[in-house]
């Protein structure tokens, strides 16, 4: 089936981002694969629709997005019980400053603890670099929504982490 | 350092995103599951889940033969999953559309129950003044998409609501009468009284009778399992029946459970239980503190659970328990842990245990806080987080009570006061629940607002419909 063939070939492609993407939402291993399972499952029999879409990455991780924010109570429950760090989360961070390794570990704890939709818009700005309007689109909502949910994100990340308000005039949501 | 919070937060995520090692063999795993689930497409179940917990799990036991034994394992799944999950002809709901809001909150909409599938999807079934049903009080549904913060009108099928009078008294021509709503997802939903069972498969937009009723109506694994007793007043036997989620295609179940009298039947995230007690048809005045038990004929002075991890097809006996107390409640977290509420007196203190081993076990005995005399409307959480809810008369006459709701996060070792809230009639279960570990909902007094929580019940804010 070209279909099937063609969904072979872009996970093989893709399924390592798609992958991270995951992680990033859900911050277990476990729950990552999951949610892609569940999200490809969903896909694969209208894969042929997914294809001729402008960009079948952007289509997939929107799907992905919205699992992940829609899915019930009995995913949300595995998500916060298991927010995990990276396998390779210290040996990548030999080379920062201590305070840099501590910073980095609460912020990555404080992501956890965001509600649903703003870790994805959170993950989509900083992660993927999405401008505001992309953000709306995966989220479907206005981009002053997705200016609303990142500046509650930060600012309540930044208030669990005691770091005082930027003071070099830039906005939070300066994209 | 100097560098915003947001660059802190931007390095973190490309941190953590680049030192996550992907699993071996994701890729071949993933175009397995997808494929083989495609033979039954699942009808907004949590076995596309399943399948990548089952063949995650085999993989410590794949090493070098990882070929070989992945082929083992899809074999597996798709034998169990044909078995497991029969074929229906009802449209996949995630197919369907989530209807429209057809328009802003009916003036004078009254709920009388509240379900939120996440922290943004909720439903609340209430009812307004009409002249299309029989008894002038009609059910109408409405739905929020944003965590409560505007809602709308969607469809409602054409009954009455439970407390109308005319769903309570004899009638030559009765309304069928709703009392519940219970929504799995944005697309699927229940409303449901003990004559009555509707169901949406596209967010509310259009309602679906199903034959029966439901005295109790609960959804684990995927599918919908419902108490139904045989419209002969009290002389009927008491059975149960079982569908895939949004589907039509109900069939009987066969439970362990003596059929004489109502068991409980509750489901946690993936269990559904089943407790045979003699006082299920117990009637609690959370006021006084007094019980009234209808103790059936020839029941025996115990309880016993049961559980099914499989949707309700096989049914382990987990734990029979004595009853020198009397049993206020035995409810599943979202964790599927569970919560034995019991006291021994009205004056005595009031205790909860829990189990996490499914009902095989049970913890140590905790007090809960006794403000007054009342007993708590109480609701389980998680293994270490519960809510109890006091009523405290502040008065006479109608909505004389006010809630108080204490928290406890360490399962029950302490509590803390949470909410407070004036002008309660009284405190039921009816239109509370959470929808994870962080979001609960609970239908506020005024039946025209809901109080929501994100942060696990410590603080609550009102939404108004």
């Amino acid at each position: 089936m070209a279909s099937d063939e063609a969904f072979a070939a872009f996970m093989r492609a893709n399924s390592a981002s798609l992958f991270r993407t995951a992680f990033l939402l859900t911050g277990a291993r476990a729950s990552a694969e999951d949610l892609l399972q569940e999200t490809l499952t969903r896909l694969y029999p209208k894969w042929d629709v997914v294809s001729r879409a402008d960009s079948p990455i952007a289509y997939v991780r929107r799907s992905l997005t919205n699992a992940f924010i829609s899915s019930g109570r009995r995913k949300q429950i595995g998500t916060l019980s298991r927010w995990e760090r990276p396998d390779g989360w210290d040996r990548a961070g030999d080379e920062d400053p201590e305070d840099e390794v501590a910073n980095r570990e609460l912020v990555w704890q404080l992501l956890g603890a965001l509600p649903r939709r703003q870790r994805a818009a959170v993950v989509m700005r900083y992660f993927h670099g999405m401008p505001d309007d992309e953000i709306a689109s995966n989220l479907g909502c206005r981009a002053v929504t997705v200016r609303s949910l990142v500046s509650r994100a930060v600012a309540g990340m930044r208030a669990g982490s005691g770091a005082q308000p930027d003071t070099n005039g830039r906005r939070e949501h300066s994209r | 350092m100097n560098d915003s919070y947001e660059d802190r937060i931007r390095r973190t995520v490309q941190h953590a995103a680049a030192s996550t090692s992907v699993p071996v063999g994701l890729a071949e795993r993933l175009l397995a599951g997808a494929r083989s689930d495609e033979s039954v497409r699942p009808l907004h179940t949590d076995r596309a889940r399943t399948t990548g917990r089952r063949v995650r799990g085999w993989w410590p036991l794949l090493g070098a033969a990882a070929v070989l034994a992945l082929a083992v394992a899809l074999t597996w799944v798709s034998v169990h999953r044909g078995r497991n999950q029969p074929a229906h002809p009802t449209p996949t709901p995630s197919s369907v559309p989530v209807s429209p809001i057809r328009g802003p909150v009916p003036a004078g909409f009254r709920g009388v129950d509240l379900s939120f599938a996440d922290a943004s999807h909720g439903w609340a079934l209430g009812t307004t003044q009409c002249t299309s049903v029989a008894g002038n009080q009609c059910a109408t549904v409405i739905r929020t998409s944003d965590g409560g913060h505007t809602w709308g009108l969607v469809a409602s099928p054409p009954a009455a609501v439970n407390s109308a009078p005319i769903c309570r008294t004899s009638s030559a021509n009765p309304p069928a009468c709703v009392g519940h709503v219970a929504f799995v997802d944005d697309h699927v939903g229940y409303l449901w009284s003990d004559s009555s069972v509707y169901l949406t498969v596209d967010g509310g937009g259009t309602w679906s009778a199903q034959p029966g009723g439901a005295l109790r109506l609960v959804i684990a694994r995927g599918v919908v399992v419902r108490q139904m007793r045989e419209p002969c007043g009290e002389c009927g036997t008491v059975h149960y029946q079982v569908a895939p989620v949004g589907s039509n295609a109900w069939r009987e179940l066969a439970v362990p459970n003596r059929t004489d009298i109502e068991s409980e039947l509750f489901a946690g995230r993936d269990a559904f239980y089943l407790v045979e007690s003699p006082f299920s048809n117990a009637v609690l005045n959370l006021t006084t503190g007094q019980i009234v038990s209808r103790k059936a004929s020839g029941s025996v002075d115990q309880l016993t659970l049961y559980r099914s991890t499989d949707a309700a097809r096989t049914w382990e006996r987990m734990t029979t328990v004595p009853l020198p107390y009397i049993v206020n409640g035995l409810s599943a977290a979202l964790d599927d842990s569970l919560l034995f509420v019991r006291y021994d007196a009205p004056q005595s203190p009031i205790g909860m245990s829990t189990s996490t081993d499914g009902g095989r076990t049970f913890g140590p005995y905790r007090d809960f806080p006794r403000p007054n005399l009342a007993l708590p409307t109480v609701r389980a959480i998680s293994a270490d987080r519960t809510l109890a809810i006091f009523p405290a008369v502040s008065g006479v006459g109608n909505h004389n009570t006010t809630a108080l709701s204490y928290l406890s996060t360490d399962a029950g070792r302490t509590w803390h006061l949470v909410q407070r809230e004036n002008g309660v009639d009284s405190v039921t279960e009816v239109g509370m629940g959470f929808s994870s570990v962080t979001n609960g909902f609970r239908l506020a007094a005024d039946q025209r607002s809901a109080w929501l929580t994100t942060d696990g019940g410590q603080t609550w804010i009102r939404h108004a419909f």
